[in-house]
């Protein structure tokens, strides 16, 4: 995998997690958050489902937004080592 | 000696990495509500779809005794609660919507002798949580307000909607006999569990009072205001103004000011006196409910008391100390009090943490159970039901 601090490293990282989280809800697990009342479920799977969707609404997006970001900083940090280079 | 130049660009890409995320996590905590805003109609696009699954429990057997059992193995009283909160809200949609009127008022007579029946069969403990036969009543008989106030309001409502001959003795019975139990204790107020009384099951049985001076002529005036000069001087938490959730028969409080009795509570209390039902309600809205971001949500207990998490708070979100329990009931005293922001935000937050399924024309919420669900169709819905009995 790539390394985490790359604009790629980012974008895969909130791929995985949507794809993980696309695996539980196919699985039909969001029933099971019921847990979260105190009410009788697979409280296992429920809360494996609460965290991947929690990642997916949260860290994917920032993620996302992050690699972005990042990007166009990497572009400027570039650009003022080359002008470095030139002075 | 070239450890040095090559370590600077990796630190430096640390770093931006660090700033990158810092600021895309701080772009996307300002904008997350907006996907999760609920629509502008609730009660005419959320409502009917929360409404057709829990039909769907009183027309097939086999899923409400799998949803029942489910809710039994946590707790015996969501079965009972979760009756008592759909009958009220399908007497507030006959109300409005008179085309439903004989649909709801079939299904509300199907639960109600259901509920009697199975009261009268197995007895009082078969809804109380199993400590209710760990120690006897201090008034005897052994009953419980919390049965008697919230079948004599189903009683009522249903009444309210169109009158039904049989239903009348039994709910003057129920009131009569709750107003009799009630004077018996020391601070006006009967137990739901051995000395036990909860404000939430008496304020409840003071709005069925209420329904009872509407439909049968009784007078309670008297015996409202002796309860709230009471109520005034012996159960309100010293440091809130607001009124605590549980006591013993004899006024000595268990428990302090919690949510999961103060939104309901003061919802009931309008039927009483409006102006302490707002009293309390903005003292509730002051020390219990938070927002942030476009999110709402209610703590269970204020500030100055610390409570231990239990089934009436409901799982406790730490540093937030967002209480399942609390924020549910936060819903219907919102609406009941018109307090649009609140209520939206609320909403904004169930849409984002409560797991809601979309299945055709039905939708509940997977974080939730059927009373949780019920709870919160009651707060899309009220409003004619206590507007009939007097409150503005």
């Amino acid at each position: 995998m790539k390394p985490f601090f790359t604009p790629r490293g980012f974008a895969v990282r909130a791929l995985v997690i949507v794809v993980a989280f696309a695996v539980v809800h196919a699985l039909g697990w969001r029933e099971e958050t019921r847990f979260l009342s105190g009410t009788k479920a697979n409280a296992l799977e429920g809360l494996v489902y609460a965290l991947l969707y929690f990642s997916t609404v949260l860290v994917a997006p920032t993620l996302v937004l992050g690699a972005a970001i990042f990007a166009a900083l990497e572009r400027l940090a570039c650009g003022k080592r080359e002008e470095t280079k030139n002075v | 000696m070239n450890a040095v130049p090559e370590r600077r660009p990796a630190a430096g890409r640390v770093a931006r990495g660090a700033i990158s995320l810092v600021l895309a996590l701080a772009l996307w905590l300002a904008v997350l509500h907006v996907f999760f805003a609920p629509p502008a109609d609730v009660r005419g696009d959320m409502a009917p779809r929360l409404l057709a699954e829990q039909l769907r429990f009183w027309t097939d057997p086999e899923l409400r005794a799998r949803e029942v059992e489910r809710m039994r193995a946590a707790n015996n009283e969501w079965d009972f609660m979760g009756r008592s909160f759909l009958v009220w809200s399908l007497a507030e949609i006959a109300l409005r919507e008179p085309a439903t009127r004989a649909r709801n008022l079939e299904v509300m007579d199907r639960i109600i002798d259901e509920t009697i029946a199975v009261e009268r069969e197995r007895g009082i403990h078969f809804f109380l949580m199993s400590y209710s036969k760990e120690s006897a009543f201090r008034v005897q008989p052994p009953r419980s307000l919390f049965l008697d106030g919230e079948i004599a309001l189903m009683l009522g409502a249903r009444r309210l909607v169109e009158e039904k001959p049989e239903y009348r003795p039994p709910f003057a019975e129920r009131v009569r006999v709750m107003e009799e139990r009630m004077r018996k204790g020391p601070v006006l107020c009967a137990e739901s569990y051995p000395d036990e009384c909860w404000i939430f099951c008496n304020t409840a049985a003071l709005a069925a009072m209420r329904f009872s001076d509407v439909l049968d002529g009784t007078d309670h005036r008297a015996f409202f205001a002796e309860w709230l000069a009471m109520a005034k001087k012996k159960l309100v938490d010293p440091t809130t103004g607001i009124l605590v959730s549980s006591f013993t028969l004899d006024g000595r409080a268990n428990d302090g000011p919690e949510g999961s009795s103060i939104w309901f509570a003061s919802h009931c209390l309008r039927l009483v006196d409006e102006a302490f039902a707002r009293d309390q309600y903005e003292r509730a809205r002051r020390e219990l409910a938070r927002s942030a971001l476009g999110f709402a949500w209610a703590r269970e207990w204020p500030s100055s008391w610390v409570g231990a998490m239990d089934v009436d708070s409901g799982p406790v979100v730490p540093i937030v100390e967002a209480s399942a329990g609390s924020s549910g009931t936060a819903f219907v005293a919102a609406s009941s009090f018109d307090d649009r922001g609140y209520y939206d935000g609320l909403l904004t937050s169930l849409d984002f943490a409560g797991f809601p399924i979309h299945d055709g024309e039905r939708l509940h919420l997977a974080a939730s159970n059927q009373v949780g669900d019920a709870v919160l169709l009651y707060s899309m819905v009220l409003g004619p039901l206590w507007r009939k009995v007097g409150a503005p």
